[in-house]
């Protein structure tokens, strides 16, 4: 962690990405986005409005949903973030991918990681939500394709889905 | 021809942001002295708008980030007055058992702005500071007659969010602490189903010979006003049958410059009586 009042132009950042510790400096004008997609290779965060509108680029920090495009990369230092990469595990599709698959609730597939990961936090904080829950939280991303009934379907399957897991 | 604010502008890449310095300070009087020492400062706190900003030409030599200033992100209530930090995001704030408990109608419109994504991320501080007329919290506050309170190297000022807007937070100064008046005010709502083209928030606040109403009004490219009538009545239901008529005469202050490209005066003079009317009536079960 650089001296408090000292001006840096580079961070030394310290985060936990998808399980896993990341060390690396960046510059500190570096979005979460391009650090993503640039330095790590992780291209599944999908870059539409550049402005945080859209929404296509949610990654979580701490569990919760942010543009990676307009959150700088310094921002996460400390942090837990989740990239759509680290969803899946061993190949394995998450229960929400699975929901979104099985529905078909996609077509171009461009809002889909942030979808996703919007519907991982909302389950997450809400796992019993309801139908207008799932539309003023789906509300906060943009998808031209599909009118948003299939996706809100899935997220209503998962969450079913993931209850049903949690049962003993 | 009225030129609308951003018509026209292309975001540029993200890759292309200017570059800047990095300051962290862990308190308010460190943020004041990093404030004081860049040449070009700007102000991080949620960040959901600055980027935004670099897209539109903002190129500042530094930035000072409020993450690690706790004294930003407090609330406290003494049952006469809210105080609010500045960097309290709008999920923290409208969640909050205090805010709940001390301000229910604000903190239900709090809950209602952005979008949950925005909602986590995005702070109380930022979205007044930001000085975009579509941002929802300079009317939330306006019509609370909420008071912002700025800090400097010589000591705090206090200011509306009219204030605001007409450009008088000193320069280099941090908004520390929003406070709202609590005790006095009987009923608040916030009406957004016309949004963007118009939307309105309402206190009705008690005074030793009646009530105050006041009714702050926005379009996306208008920043509030704020209208206010003075009663000579706490018969709340008769407030409520005589919405309409309240309503017509709040509307007619309504300023002859307050018209815009999208949403005219005579718009928002029809629209917005006839949603204060609507709250009104609702406010028999205040």
């Amino acid at each position: 962690m650089p001296e408090t009042m000292t001006a840096v132009s580079e961070y030394p950042l310290e985060f936990r990405l998808n399980n896993q510790p990341v060390r690396c400096r960046v510059p500190v004008e570096r979005t979460l986005a391009d650090f993503l997609h640039d330095d790590l290779g992780l291209t599944g965060t999908k870059l539409g409005c550049s402005r945080g509108v859209c929404g296509a680029c949610v990654t979580l920090v701490d569990g919760k949903p942010v543009a990676s495009c307009s959150t700088f990369a310094f921002q996460v230092n400390g942090r837990e973030v989740l990239s759509i990469e680290g969803l899946e595990t061993d190949g394995v599709l998450h229960t929400i991918q699975q929901a979104f698959v099985a529905r078909s609730a996609f077509q171009c597939g461009y809002c889909t990681a942030g979808m996703v990961l919007l519907t991982k936090s909302l389950l997450d904080h809400h796992p019993e939500p309801s139908r207008e829950l799932i539309v003023e939280w789906i509300s906060s991303n943009v998808c031209r394709c599909t009118g948003y009934a299939l996706i809100i379907e899935a997220v209503e399957e998962a969450a079913r889905k993931l209850r049903a897991e949690r049962q003993p | 021809m009225q030129l609308i604010p951003s018509a026209g502008l292309v975001p540029t890449s993200a890759r292309s942001l200017p570059r800047f310095k990095l300051y962290e300070p862990r308190s308010i009087a460190q943020a004041l002295d990093a404030l004081a020492a860049a040449a070009n400062p700007v102000v991080l706190a949620g960040g959901t708008d600055l980027v935004a900003r670099f897209n539109e030409g903002l190129s500042p030599g530094e930035m000072v980030s409020l993450a690690h200033v706790a004294e930003l992100r407090s609330i406290a209530a003494d049952g006469v007055t809210l105080r609010i930090g500045a960097c309290v995001s709008h999920d923290a704030g409208c969640t909050n058992a205090i805010v709940r408990e001390q301000i229910p109608g604000f903190s239900r419109a709090w809950a209602r702005i952005a979008n949950p994504r925005i909602r986590f991320n995005a702070t109380l501080g930022g979205n007044l500071m930001a000085l975009r007329p579509r941002y929802e919290c300079s009317l939330l506050l306006t019509a609370a007659r909420a008071r912002l309170e700025f800090t400097t190297s010589a000591g705090t000022i206090t200011l509306t969010p009219q204030d605001l807007w007409a450009g008088h937070a000193p320069a280099r100064s941090l908004l520390t602490t929003i406070t709202l008046d609590t005790a006095d005010l009987l009923w608040y709502a916030y009406e957004r189903s016309m949004r963007p083209l118009i939307t309105l928030a309402t206190g009705l606040r008690r005074r030793p010979d009646g009530l105050l109403l006041s009714c702050a009004v926005a379009t996306e490219y208008l920043r509030p006003v704020l209208l206010e009538l003075e009663m000579d009545t706490t018969d709340l239901p008769s407030i409520a049958r005589n919405s309409r008529e309240i309503a017509k005469n709040v509307f007619a202050q309504l300023p002859g410059t307050f018209s815009d490209p999208v949403a005219t005066r005579a718009y928002c003079l029809a629209a917005g009586t006839t949603l204060l009317a609507r709250q009104l009536a609702g406010v028999a079960h205040a």
